[in-house]
């Protein structure tokens, strides 16, 4: 890559004004970015005596956590006063087992699909990528009735299976999309080694996919979370996901509106997803990037 | 006993035949090299009889058993790929043991093959590294451990070398012969290297279209090519392909005449009393092509010795020093030729220059069929 400033004859006024200029905006757009993160946490930790006397938008004189206490455990949802805390945890139960199964099968299935192709591969990879474009309202209905069909409506099972559904089209996508440029060489040369499907993917594959793996994690668990159509449709009273709960403890009109409570609370819920990007995002930039597996 | 036999092996895709009738019978210890332009099904055949490929019709046998029912992992093969194909995320030494592990061999055995392997291809200190650590030569060396170190009974070769630079390629090609007179293995290779074919093989199948043009050993191949295609493929600079007429020559055998177009016209005479053919009645007065390999021609200096046979005189058009030899390429019948001499006799362009043609190396074409008369 050329080091832009270090070419010759680069020096002039000109340049040192072109360069004011671009980190100028650089800083302006970032400046844009971070004022409602910035917003939200100083609202969140100011007592709502303080929000009221003065305007929404200023820094706490007073910083207290009284406001994420009650948004955890206390603040009513409907007419329960528990919090968002239950709620957090059903998210969790539903979730975390749906990004598991979503991208084990997607690992399966992007394997299938480039190194052991069937007659007909393409086919059933195209209807898969269908599966990406179906939105998610057109099958309400009749989703509504197949759960219903099973016993499983309105249980943190029946909604993990609607995602993990929804999940498997994107993460076959992810990993049939980063199989590809795996050689098909190292498949041949394991299957005279004597390994087969499950040894293959075991000892050779796996070990390959951790950059896709963190990839398709990231995407589900934010998909996932932050799904609110399927949650309201699919769960009701305690078994609602914080996102759908939110919603609700926000949007009671009984009462004062507390700002900093709400603030509170939409942070909580947004805690996970920013917790997986922390945690994974370097490998995320890496996963999308990643190129063929060089042997 | 034969090591590999492959009888009458047929694949299609559709409507496009990839290989027609291939037959092939090895004996232990011989080196064959399935030598052929990409496309000519080369790489097609050796990927059956690894197994990777399911064959139409035919037989495959890997000494004295038919193995097209039988998964390559039990075929007893071993086999290097072009792309050497190591596994990215083991280390050198996983690389190789994985075939055994997979095969649950003990513990202590798989140390000790490892081992004499290592040792065999002098890669002991790279054993912990990962391949992405290695440079292009220890790849190489690494995907042949792999093979190795399974003793198997047929080693197969996809085209190893044709990722290397130009000078690794001639020290590992040493290498691999010197592997194989010292383990006497059989060895099916795969190369589009004529160079690698010539001086590998024990055996050279030459492929075009799916069809074995000719099989037989290198050398035999390089003197004596049955068709066109083996003559142009085999050898560089390639061989020299003349139009000429057969005519009846004085002493009651046959000659060669080369009609030169050029303004001086004229006509050179040839003999061929020497050719192995004898009896070329019935293409006497037809148009035929000559096949003259370039050191077989050679330069004739007038100082008063007698002309050797068969001497014409011509221009030299371009001299082209390559260092050992020198290649002067002038027209004879029409068609460029290359004489390849040593450098001092080369010359300069434009001279005119006596040339004589070595006629018991010659081969004759038909130029219809293209097939050696």
């Amino acid at each position: 890559m050329i080091d832009v400033n270090s070419l010759p004859g680069q020096r002039s006024v000109g340049h040192i004004f072109g360069r004011l200029f671009i980190y100028g905006c650089l800083l302006f757009c970032a400046a844009i970015y971070l004022m409602p993160l910035v917003i939200m946490i100083s609202t969140s930790l100011r007592p709502l005596a303080e929000i009221k006397s003065g305007t929404i938008i200023a820094l706490p004189r007073e910083i207290t956590l009284d406001a994420w206490a009650k948004a955890w455990g206390e603040a009513c949802i409907g007419t329960k006063c528990t919090g968002l805390s239950s709620h957090f945890w059903i998210s969790l139960k539903v979730v975390v087992p749906s990004v598991i199964v979503s991208t084990a099968f997607g690992v399966l299935n992007g394997y299938a699909l480039t190194k052991w192709r069937f007659r007909g591969a393409n086919l059933v990879f195209g209807l898969m990528l269908f599966g990406c474009f179906v939105p998610f309202q057109a099958i309400l209905l009749p989703m509504a009735q197949t759960l219903g069909l099973f016993g499983i409506a309105n249980t943190p099972l029946g909604l993990g299976l609607v995602l993990t559904l929804y999940g498997l089209p994107f993460s076959t996508l992810f990993f049939r999309n980063y199989y590809v440029s795996i050689p098909d060489d190292l498949i041949k040369a394991a299957t005279i080694d004597g390994a087969g499907f499950f040894a293959t993917l075991r000892y050779i594959i796996l070990p390959l996919s951790a950059p896709i793996i963190v990839v398709t994690v990231i995407w589900q668990f934010t998909n996932m979370w932050n799904d609110f159509l399927f949650g309201a449709s699919f769960s009701n009273g305690d078994g609602q996901p914080v996102i759908v709960a939110l919603n609700n403890m926000v949007n009671t009109t009984t009462g004062v509106k507390e700002y900093n409570v709400d603030f509170a609370a939409s942070i909580i819920a947004a805690i996970p997803t920013i917790l997986v990007y922390v945690v994974a995002g370097k490998y995320f930039i890496r996963g999308l990037t990643a190129g063929s597996v060089k042997g | 006993m034969a090591t590999l036999k492959i009888s009458d092996i047929r694949k299609s895709y559709g409507s496009s035949v990839i290989l027609d009738g291939i037959d092939i019978d090895l004996e232990h210890g011989d080196f064959l090299v399935l030598l052929g332009p990409s496309g000519c099904g080369k790489s097609t055949l050796l990927n059956m009889i690894a197994g990777l490929e399911t064959i139409d019709s035919g037989e495959v046998a890997i000494g004295d058993r038919v193995v097209n029912r039988i998964h390559p992992k039990d075929r007893d093969i071993a086999m290097v790929f072009q792309s050497y194909a190591l596994y990215p995320n083991m280390t050198v030494g996983k690389n190789i043991t994985f075939g055994m592990e997979r095969r649950k061999v003990p513990k202590a055995e798989q140390v000790k093959a490892l081992k004499h392997v290592a040792g065999l291809l002098q890669i002991e200190n790279l054993l912990n590294r990962r391949p992405a650590q290695l440079s292009g030569g220890q790849r190489q060396r690494v995907a042949m451990g792999r093979a190795l170190v399974r003793d198997p009974h047929v080693f197969l070769f996809d085209e190893p070398l044709s990722n290397l630079d130009a000078k690794l390629r001639g020290e590992m090609r040493t290498e691999i012969k010197r592997l194989h007179q010292r383990l006497g293995a059989t060895i099916v290779y795969v190369t589009h290297d004529q160079v690698e074919a010539m001086t590998l093989a024990t055996q050279v199948a030459v492929m075009k279209g799916g069809v074995i043009q000719q099989y037989g050993p290198p050398q035999h191949i390089y003197a004596k090519p049955s068709n066109m295609f083996v003559a142009g493929f085999i050898g560089a600079p390639a061989m020299n392909f003349i139009p000429a007429t057969i005519a009846s020559g004085d002493n009651g055998g046959y000659g060669l005449v080369i009609r030169q177009p050029s303004v001086d016209g004229g006509e050179i005479h040839l003999s061929l009393t020497d050719y192995e053919t004898k009896d070329l009645g019935s293409y006497q007065g037809r148009e035929v092509v000559l096949g003259m390999r370039p050191e077989d021609i050679s330069r004739y200096d007038p100082n008063g010795s007698a002309a050797p046979m068969d001497t014409f005189a011509c221009k030299i058009d371009v001299v082209e020093p390559t260092g050992a030899d020198t290649l002067i390429v002038t027209t004879l019948g029409g068609k460029e030729v290359t004489a390849r001499l040593p450098p001092k006799q080369a010359g300069f362009s434009g001279e005119d220059v006596f040339l004589s043609f070595n006629m018991s190396e010659a081969s004759l074409f038909d130029a219809e069929t293209k097939n050696r008369i």
